[in-house]
């Protein structure tokens, strides 16, 4: 069976040039955020981007979602080009891609009504009259769980799970094709996040959504995901379908990550398996970036900066050993 | 019960209180618990749960003028720390107890040197001599810090996240306490670091023979390094077991209910077990149980009256109607 | 959330306008309502209240001492002036031109202030810099001096202080302004507004203005009581209303030749302005109390 792809990023980059100088500036050097990552999304699945902070997940996800420039690389949408697309067919494509960020106390605008939140990109799109706009808030209310009473509140009135469950559907107020969750689960509280992870299976079913999910809790993101990429430093280490990723981990970093993830059980020891701390983005280590922290650095990747390589089916690696 | 001398701490029927203009909150209702000499303590609940409000409590941190103790006993190594003046207590606190807080990178101050911050420690209880560089240092060797000789001069913004935290525990045990209190010590930390500085404070915990209060909403935390669990929810502790019997048969629905909860690594399942719900309302709180109208196994009486405690096996206390 | 533990409110993770510890402490406000409400009844009222049209000059009752001194008359209770006009009437009709002028100026220099700031503070780079730079060096050009300009240009008159108030206070509202949108931009509402598709216009206007008002209200509260204070100067000196139009600071001025013998004049316009001064910078601090932005934000 295969899927359509929704969206494809191809060797996108994103640097931040680092200015010096008052009026003159010149760029004295950049932080490479995202330094050349490919991937693909298909219809209706999970994508799961995990890494430490600083790995330029965050980074990836503003550039999805137009927040950002990219510094080089493609982002197809629906096999277009969106670079090659004129001003109005942007604004319209900007519709298919919503997000949910992660503190939901920041993400509502604290001086208006939930219906308002949540109805604003409609009459940004100007998507029906005011009375089906209300109508389409009350649908949405209840599809993520929430009453229709709820609609004249403030954000200030809700806790931090139903503020969320706004947020979401704010972002299905358009129906979008895909929805971006930057580590939509991280401010709540753990009986409210198996709520809200729920919340996004049914609705991804209902929809057929496709889902790009940014966390750095990579049991969530296994829970959730069809494939999963690990970044580090700007980079995407591995990409793998999550039963793979987890059974059959290749790359030395998204094995540490792996068995660095602590364990709800007393009987299992976690291991330091890494030591040291992730380098500076503005200078990274020459040749693998992974090399100063790897257990099985070779001299080669002192040197040369690893290919991505598929190595079985849909599970790519850039690392040396392979 | 462990004989008297075992007993570090005692925490009897605490209650502390916000008073708001929107109405009192209870934040703790009617606490109690011990920890004994060189164990760890995990104490688990979600945010509202009173958990770092208890540990406030303690330290005699509470927030003034909103918060206030209003009733209750903290017995440390059988002196009531609510009798204390306010220099007792300073003389008590980052000597005798310590607590080290969530974000590193707010607790230091941006503009004073790391060796600065340690050293005083040293000076309030009055153990600073000349070797007060050295003890600097050899804090920070403890910590592991690399090169610490030339990090004692170094500011906290030339420090990464994780080695802050080292820092701080590094002050947290600069005096070897007998009591740690470690709010949240790893939530802000990337994943390889929180098990670096797990393994830290680990190691720590036996070298200095510290007991240890250890806040978090992670369960996974408190499985690597805690030898028993107690649950808040609502303000007051629902369950006390030992870490084993906490994650392989816990009691109170809520327990269960938030063991299952979280997903875990390479066990997949179709659908997560999810407590349905809202955090409790701690202005008016019901009568009854706290998780009353969230929990599934709920019964007439639980709305109507709280629980009490009950032992159901040795360190093993429940309060829930399930089980009386 | 995770990156302030240190906050108490937190700390109880208790959604935060309920818990203010400020909250308990605010002072009552009612002694700087208490100022501002005679202020407003005098201005709203003033043809009511006043005993006498506050132009009406009866020189056959020049300069009559309060009531209570020797020489009034109930007639009038504070005392004429040299050309006979009821000093009560012409306070009292006084704090109209005081309100006129204030309110004024604030809409001119708020009106430049807040369009300047939100410019400045969202677009940033360059733009920012050329405005806060444009603003450093309006401050630095004494007040005075572009005053005396205008006043060379367009003529002593109440409109030229308005005017000349009104632009040269702009600097500190963009400041304000600018600083307040640069913190409220990076937010993840503002964010998301963007990912909807709100165009920078529909930002600015309608995610970050709502949540500088309560800062703007605070800010115009406490800088009425200032122009208040300079147009009675400007007039006092001769360059703002001229007369015999009932202002304050006008009065102020008339009344300095007579000080010697008819304390009266000089001394009831001035406690008018001390009051109505410490009116608004009462309810100012009691606003910015209550207002926090900061605690509204959260």
């Amino acid at each position: 069976m295969s899927k359509k792809k929704i969206i494809s990023v191809e060797n996108l980059k994103k640097y931040f040039p680092i200015t010096k100088g008052f009026i003159f500036t010149n760029v004295i050097g950049n932080v490479k955020a995202v330094d050349n990552i490919s991937f693909d999304i298909l219809e209706g699945q999970t994508l799961g981007l995990v890494g430490e902070s600083g790995c330029g997940k965050s980074t990836t996800a503003n550039v999805l979602l137009g927040l950002e420039p990219p510094t080089s690389g493609q982002i197809k949408f629906q096999g277009e080009d969106i670079a090659q697309f004129s001003k109005t067919q942007l604004f319209s494509f900007r519709r298919n891609i919503q997000a949910v960020f992660q503190d939901p106390f920041r993400s509502l605008s604290p001086r208006k009504k939930v219906k308002q939140i949540i109805s604003e990109p409609m009459s940004v799109h100007r998507v029906g009259l005011r009375e089906m706009q209300y109508e389409r808030v009350m649908e949405l209310l209840s599809l993520v769980g929430l009453s229709p009473e709820h609609a004249e509140l403030y954000p200030h009135e809700f806790s931090g799970g139903q503020r969320q469950r706004i947020a979401i559907a704010r972002a299905l107020s358009l129906n979008p094709k895909t929805i971006i969750l930057d580590e939509p689960l991280s401010a709540l509280d753990v009986s409210i996040q198996a709520q809200i992870l729920n919340l996004l299976i049914d609705l991804q079913k209902k929809f057929n959504l496709t889902f790009l999910i940014i966390s750095h809790d990579l049991a969530v993101v296994e829970h959730i995901s069809d494939n999963i990429g690990v970044m580090y430093l700007g980079i995407l280490a591995e990409i793998a379908p999550s039963d793979k990723l987890y059974s059959n981990p290749k790359h030395p970093y998204t094995v540490a990550l792996l068995e660095s993830v602590p364990i709800a059980d007393p009987d299992a020891k976690v291991e330091v398996s890494l030591e040291g701390e992730v380098p500076s983005p503005l200078n990274p280590p020459p040749g693998c970036r992974f090399h100063p922290r790897c257990p099985k650095a070779k001299a080669e990747c002192k040197k040369t900066e690893p290919e991505m390589k598929e190595i079985t089916s849909g599970h790519f690696v850039s690392c040396h050993l392979y | 019960m462990a004989s008297q001398k075992d007993i570090l701490l005692q925490v009897k029927d605490l209650k502390t209180s916000f008073f708001t203009k929107k109405g009192v909150i209870k934040a703790v209702d009617g606490v109690s618990f011990t920890v004994k000499k060189g164990e760890v303590i995990g104490l688990v609940g979600e945010s509202g749960s009173g958990k770092s409000v208890t540990s406030l409590s303690i330290m005699r941190l509470v927030p003034q003028p909103a918060g206030k103790i209003v009733s209750g006993e903290i017995l440390f190594k059988n002196e009531n720390l609510l009798n204390k003046s306010e220099s007792e207590m300073r003389e008590l606190r980052g000597n005798k107890l310590a607590m080290i807080l969530q974000d590193p990178m707010v607790s230091l101050n941006q503009l004073l040197t790391v060796g600065y911050q340690i050293g005083e420690t040293f000076k309030y209880h009055g153990k600073a001599d000349g070797s007060l560089l050295t003890k600097c240092i050899n804090i920070l060797k403890k910590v592991k810090v690399p090169s610490p000789e030339t990090r004692v001069n170094n500011f906290p913004f030339q420090f990464s996240g994780g080695m802050c935290q080292r820092v701080l525990i590094g002050t947290g045990i600069a005096n070897n306490p007998e009591l740690l209190i470690a709010d949240e010590p790893t939530t802000a930390l990337d994943v390889t670091i929180q098990a670096q500085i797990l393994k830290l404070m680990k190691d720590l915990q036996k070298e200095i023979n510290a007991s240890i209060i250890l806040i978090t909403h992670d369960l996974a935390t408190i499985a690597q390094i805690c030898s028993k669990v107690y649950v808040m929810y609502g303000g007051r502790i629902v369950e006390k077991a030992p870490v084993k019997d906490f994650y392989h048969d816990p009691q109170h629905p809520y327990s269960e209910g938030l063991i299952k909860s979280v997903p875990v690594l390479g066990k997949r399942v179709k659908r997560l077990y999810a407590i349905e719900g809202q955090p409790p309302n701690l202005i008016n709180p019901p009568p009854g149980c706290r998780f009353e109208p969230r929990c599934s196994k709920a019964k007439k009486v639980c709305s109507q009256k709280y629980p009490p405690e009950v032992e159901l096996k040795k360190d093993h206390q429940v309060s829930c109607w399930l089980y009386s | 959330m995770k990156e302030n533990g240190q906050d108490i409110s937190q700390a109880l993770s208790i959604t935060p306008p309920d818990v203010t510890e400020k909250k308990l402490k605010v002072r009552k406000p009612y002694l700087g309502l208490f100022f501002l409400g005679v202020f407003f009844f005098m201005v709203i009222f003033a043809d009511l209240i006043s005993p006498y049209d506050p132009f009406a000059s009866d020189l056959s009752k020049g300069t009559l001492p309060p009531s209570w001194q020797e020489g009034g008359t109930a007639a009038h209770l504070l005392g004429t002036d040299f050309l006979g006009r009821d000093q009560l009437s012409r306070i009292i009709h006084g704090s109209r031109m005081s309100l006129v002028v204030s309110v004024g100026c604030i809409l001119i220099y708020g009106t430049i202030g807040i369009i300047l700031g939100l410019i400045s503070g969202f677009f940033g780079g360059k733009t920012d810099m050329f405005i806060m730079r444009l603003s450093d060096i309006w401050q630095s050009v004494p007040g005075l001096i572009v005053i005396l300009l205008l006043v060379s240009v367009i003529g002593a008159s109440a409109k030229t202080v308005i005017i000349s108030i009104g632009i040269t206070g702009w600097p500190q509202f963009a400041r304000v302004v600018r600083g307040e949108c640069l913190s409220l931009k990076e937010r993840d509402f503002v964010r998301l507004a963007r990912v909807a598709g709100c165009s920078n216009f529909q930002i600015m206007a309608s995610h970050i203005f709502p949540n500088i008002i309560n800062t703007l209200l605070v800010l115009s509260t406490i800088q009425i009581a200032g122009i208040i204070v300079l147009s009675a100067t400007l007039s006092f000196l001769g360059l703002g209303t001229q007369p015999p139009s009932c202002d304050w600071g006008l009065m102020l001025a008339e009344g300095r030749q007579y000080i010697t013998y008819a304390w009266w004049l000089v001394t009831f316009p001035g406690i008018a302005i001390a009051i109505t001064v410490i009116g608004f910078n009462l309810t100012g601090d009691w606003l910015r109390e209550i207002l926090d932005p900061k605690q509204m934000l959260r």
